[in-house]
């Protein structure tokens, strides 16, 4: 069996060549494009001292040996310089205010969705074939299939337009006496709960269906049995032995999804205006604000990459048959 | 060497797929996600038949457009007497109480309504407010209105049979003129605007047998007192024959007054005499200057349509080289003549044709437009009058192939319509708008490309004098029976419209929206249906492509193993780490808006999810006994693959598959609304971005409601027949 220290190491590894083979991969595709689509889409429009700016920053238009080193060392050193549209701001100054609020509402979202569909799963599948397993199938199958936008939208008119329970946008209110952590964290928390809504009901879906199918198969098993035979209540039974084996694969997948903490909320974002991550790189495309979006791309990715080892390393942890 | 024929492996297909139809037609989710699917191919096949309108057609802009518009009931003294109209504009310095309909009878009464007009921009409103009662004298046929009447003396001018009143706001009057002839002919009052010292500043002109008088103002700026003065004077111009139609008046500052008179024996020019005084300005007539015949050049004769003569531009700037240099003459004989003022030389002669011999009916004065003359000219033949713009600097239709239809005859003349760039005409039941200027094609009614909107007029009968007056540029009023009616000129946009059905109030025709449509007009329901055909299209291409990718490269890393599976899992785990969206949004915003770039960026970052589960499939089937024994007896590797592992992976692929067309659908729909899709594709996508983008998101619920639920549909039902499917061929998710 191998130790849990090698595996990390080994794992570890493993993300930095991903990682780099991630640079020369988007390096390549802006590279190797047909030049006059790249011309004709994003440099066209860009004024000399940008381009030169560019050419400083990440090599791009200049011949290939050396824009390649530049942008890789760049890259690898976190230099992305400042902003286009924001001038002067340090492209990691924007992201650096921008990752909170997205792993605020993701991380939020993700939790509590997992959360709902282990409690919900549970008794969906305990109860097969019963009114609430066959309403979370229809409704999970539904949501499953909606795209995110258009729920986004429409939770936006019903609860935010017709009836103004929520707030139409924005990631805090301006109204904010900014000196009260407090209020602070309300407001913050006030904006992010429609699109933290709409991102729930999403994965809740597919955690709904997983912990229903896991109970379907753990209920088969034996020491179910036994548990009922020794006269203990239906829920010690139920959340004492059947739901406890059933949620393996329930936290692998919650642990899989945690690297798309990052990228995942790129429209919801975009609809609310919530200025996350998603939202920076949105803008920052349709802006033309392409440090922003050269440094967005390496550090979502990036930030993807490690949330993998995290989960990896977690997911080691849990079950040694992983680890090789 | 056991060889299976193609005979035996198809006998055996299609048991199979008799048995996994037996079981999926047990399924009822898999049988409802099978019927949503045919649904959506038939509709996307037969979308001409089930929406009569393509994505493309937009709904007229009779319906899309609305007016204000109101009709008021005239009850004067309860005189059973035609009741005529008038304009007023604006009223002096635009003070609300000067600005009214003026309604007016020849039995002695006027009076006015009061206007306002309130709102501003695309949505004007015409408000009614009060009216009030004149006296005016008895027998007055036609009044006009001075718009730049720097005093109060001089509001109106009203005809009579033989006599010329100049009435002041409230209708008192302030100078009258008894004539010896009946008037017959007024020439248009000639407004020009005031402080310009030592020129005219107003005229104009009445015909009748073959006598004409004309009445001038002008205006005197005296330093002396820092004010300006105001002398009128009149005279008369007798011809040796009678006049025939209109009059035209040149009173500009750069040279002498003129007035050009047309007679039965020729066009006749008469100057008007300047003779400075002491004090002012007199003006009396002069004599001659030109006398031009009524002769084509090969001496044969001609008449003057009833229309008459007219200068190419009506408006008081251009003075001369464009507008007013040229007298347009146009013939019964479908001739079009053009005169020097100056000397009254024909300076040409050109025939003005028209499709289905129509016949010239008609030239009216124009309108200098963005660097153009442009004169309305109509055309006559079988009932209907053809109306176009004629350009006299080019001496040919400014289009050929831009026309307007009418039915019938015109009525009246042809007005501009300022600030508009557009004119306006009328027949016995409609008045019409016609712009300048146009896309392709010949309709009726033209969209302007401003995005107020105007559309064309109906507000019932138009008698007498063609149509009515046109207030502050916005209304057009007329009066018909009892009734004046009112409409604003600018409409404003009433799309994108609720579902419904919409009479044409112009042609009657009854347009079906049940979806309603978007803000150009288009219908939801076409482009829900014709829709359907790209989003399967792109759904399936792309979802197989992606699949079959997977299962290429996951077999052949899977099955050859070593250094090339270490490096393919290596290509596979970064393409799994990176995030989806972002990566798709990058490409796509690199290579194009285009719908197949869009399928490639999908197709690209969605291969790598099959591969790993395929080469997992691969792994344990490569252990397997007959594949030992197939290579036993010399098979090769390719046919290995093709034969024992591919058959055995693809059943397992077709949920990927299945569940992937919803996948893709969303994918692009999510793509189209941040706005990296393709603008030309019709797909269900592009219409909620286009919702989002005029801004109606939150206010029309028939747009944003039916591409949602037509995208969930269809992903819904090819999921649940991938889950159905695979439930029947992969053995762990059966009922127990």
């Amino acid at each position: 069996m191998a130790s849990l220290g090698r595996y990390i190491v080994g794992r570890a590894v493993q993300i930095v060549i991903t990682y780099i083979i991630i640079v020369i991969f988007v390096y390549l595709m802006v590279a190797l494009l047909p030049t006059n689509y790249v011309g004709l889409l994003a440099f066209s429009h860009m004024t000399p001292a940008q381009k030169l700016y560019l050419e400083k920053q990440f090599g791009i238009g200049l011949p290939f040996w050396q824009s390649f080193s530049i942008y890789f060392v760049h890259m690898l050193t976190f230099n992305f310089g400042t902003s286009f549209y924001y001038t002067g701001t340090p492209v990691l100054t924007l992201i650096g205010q921008a990752l909170p609020r997205t792993l605020l509402l993701l991380g939020e979202a993700t939790i509590l969705s997992y959360l709902l569909g282990y409690i919900i799963g549970t008794y969906a599948g305990w109860k097969r074939g019963g009114v609430l397993d066959n309403s979370a199938i229809y409704f999970s199958f539904t949501f499953y299939n909606i795209p995110t936008f258009w729920l986004g939208i429409v939770l936006l008119y019903i609860l935010a337009y017709k009836y103004p329970i929520f707030p139409l946008g924005g990631y805090i209110s301006s109204n904010i006496n900014m000196s009260n952590p407090f209020s602070v964290f309300l407001s913050l928390q006030y904006h992010a709960l429609l699109p933290m809504i709409v991102l729930t009901l999403i994965s809740l879906a597919g955690a709904l269906l997983l912990m229903r199918t896991s109970m379907l198969d753990v209920q088969g098993e034996e020491y179910i049995n036994l548990a009922t035979a020794k006269g203990l209540s239906e829920r010690e039974v139920l959340f004492r032995h059947a739901s406890r084996n059933a949620i393996l694969p329930l936290i692998t997948s919650f642990i899989l999804s945690l690297p798309f903490i990052v990228g995942g909320a790129v429209v919801t974002e975009d609809i609310f205006s919530y200025q996350g991550i998603g939202y920076l790189y949105i803008s920052s495309i349709d802006r033309l604000d392409m440090p922003v979006v050269y440094a967005l791309t390496f550090i979502i990715s990036i930030l993807v990459l490690l949330f993998n080892l995290f989960a990896d390393v977690l997911y080691g942890f849990l079950d040694p048959r992983v680890r090789y | 060497m056991a060889n299976v024929s193609y005979l035996e492996t198809i006998r055996s297909l299609r048991r199979s797929a008799k048995t996994i139809w037996g079981a999926f037609r047990r399924s009822p989710s898999g049988m409802f996600g099978l019927i949503i699917i045919l649904a959506f191919v038939i509709m996307a096949i037969f979308a001409p038949v089930l929406s009569p309108y393509t994505p493309q057609q937009t709904a007229p802009d009779s319906i899309q457009f609305m007016s204000d518009s109101g009709h008021v009931i005239v009850n004067m003294n309860n005189i059973n007497e035609p009741t005529y109209l008038v304009t007023q504009i604006g009223g002096r310095g635009g003070s609300e109480s000067t600005t009214g309909i003026v309604v007016y009878n020849n039995t002695g009464h006027a009076r006015v309504y009061d206007l306002g007009v309130t709102g501003n921009g695309s949505k004007l409103q015409l408000k009614i407010k009060d009216y009030h009662n004149y006296t005016i004298p008895q027998g007055i046929n036609q009044m006009y209105s001075f718009i730049y009447d720097p005093t109060t003396s001089m509001s109106y001018v009203g005809l009579a049979n033989h006599t010329v009143y100049i009435l002041s706001s409230s209708f008192s009057v302030t100078k009258s003129y008894n004539l010896t002839f009946p008037i017959r002919y007024f020439s248009g009052i000639f407004d020009k605007y005031p402080f310009s010292s030592y020129s005219p500043t107003m005229g104009f002109a009445v015909s009748g047998m073959n006598h004409t008088f004309l009445f001038i103002e002008e205006g005197n700026f005296s330093a002396l007192t820092n004010s300006v003065k105001y002398y009128s004077f009149t005279m008369q111009f007798n011809t040796a024959s009678n006049v025939i139609s209109s009059p035209l008046l040149y009173l500009y500052l750069s040279s002498n007054p003129e007035i050009i008179i047309p007679t039965q024996d020729g066009i006749m020019d008469f100057s008007i005499l300047e003779t400075p005084s002491i004090f002012n300005l007199q003006l009396s007539a002069g004599s001659l200057q030109w006398s031009s015949k009524l002769e084509y050049p090969n001496g044969s004769s001609y008449s003057i349509l009833p229309t008459g003569i007219a200068f190419p531009d009506n408006s008081p700037s251009l003075e001369s080289n464009l507008g007013k240099n040229i007298i347009m003459v146009p013939t019964k004989d479908s001739y079009i003549l053009e005169y020097s003022r100056i000397n009254g030389s024909l300076m040409s002669m050109t025939k003005a044709t028209f499709v289905n011999n129509a016949v010239l009916s008609g030239l009216y004065s124009g309108q200098y437009i963005t660097g153009n003359i442009t004169m309305p000219v109509s055309f006559y033949s079988n009932g209907k009058s053809y109306v176009t713009f004629w350009n006299p600097l080019i001496n040919k239709l400014s289009s050929s192939s831009y026309y307007a239809t009418i039915p019938g005859e015109i009525i009246g003349s042809i007005q501009y319509i300022n600030g508009a760039n557009e004119f306006m005409v009328a027949n016995q039941n409609l008045a019409y708008y016609i712009p300048v200027t146009k896309s392709s094609g010949n309709v009726t009614y033209l969209p302007m490309p401003s995005k107020s909107g105007f559309y064309p007029l109906y507000i019932g009968n138009v008698i007498q004098g063609g149509v009515g007056a046109v207030i502050a540029g916005n209304y057009v009023v007329t009066v018909s029976g009892n009734g004046l009616f009112y409409e604003s000129v600018v409409g404003y946009k009433i799309s994108p419209l609720p579902p419904g059905n919409y009479k044409d109030p112009a042609t009657g025709q009854v347009y079906n929206y049940p979806l309603g449509t978007d803000y150009e007009g288009h219908s939801i329901w076409a482009w829900i249906v014709y829709g359907a055909r790209l989003e399967l299209t792109i759904g399936i291409i792309a979802a197989i492509s992606s699949v079959l990718i997977g299962v290429f490269i996951g077999i052949l890393s899977g099955y050859f193993g070593g250094v090339m599976d270490a490096l393919i899992m290596r290509l596979v785990d970064v393409f799994l780490s990176l995030p989806f969206l972002i990566f798709v949004i990058l490409l796509v915003s690199l290579l194009g808006p285009n719908i197949w770039y869009v399928v490639v960026a999908i197709v690209i970052f969605s291969w790598a999810g099959t591969a790993r589960v395929v080469r997992a499939v691969t792994l344990s089937l490569k252990e397997r006994p007959y594949i030992d024994a197939s290579r036993a007896q010399g098979a090769s590797n390719g046919r290995i693959m093709t034969t024992h592992i591919l058959p055995n992976v693809l059943p397992l692929t077709f949920f990927y598959m299945s569940t992937g067309v919803g996948g893709v659908i969303i994918t692009e729909a999510t793509l189209d609304f941040l706005g990296f899709g393709d603008p030309t594709s019709v797909t269900w996508g592009m219409l909620l971005q286009f919702l989002q983008t005029t801004g109606y998101t939150l206010l029309a619920p028939w747009w944003l409601v039916p591409p949602g639920v037509a995208i969930i549909l269809l992903s819904l039902s090819f999921y649940l027949v991938g889950r159905a499917f695979d439930e029947i061929v992969n053995p762990r998710l059966r009922r127990r």
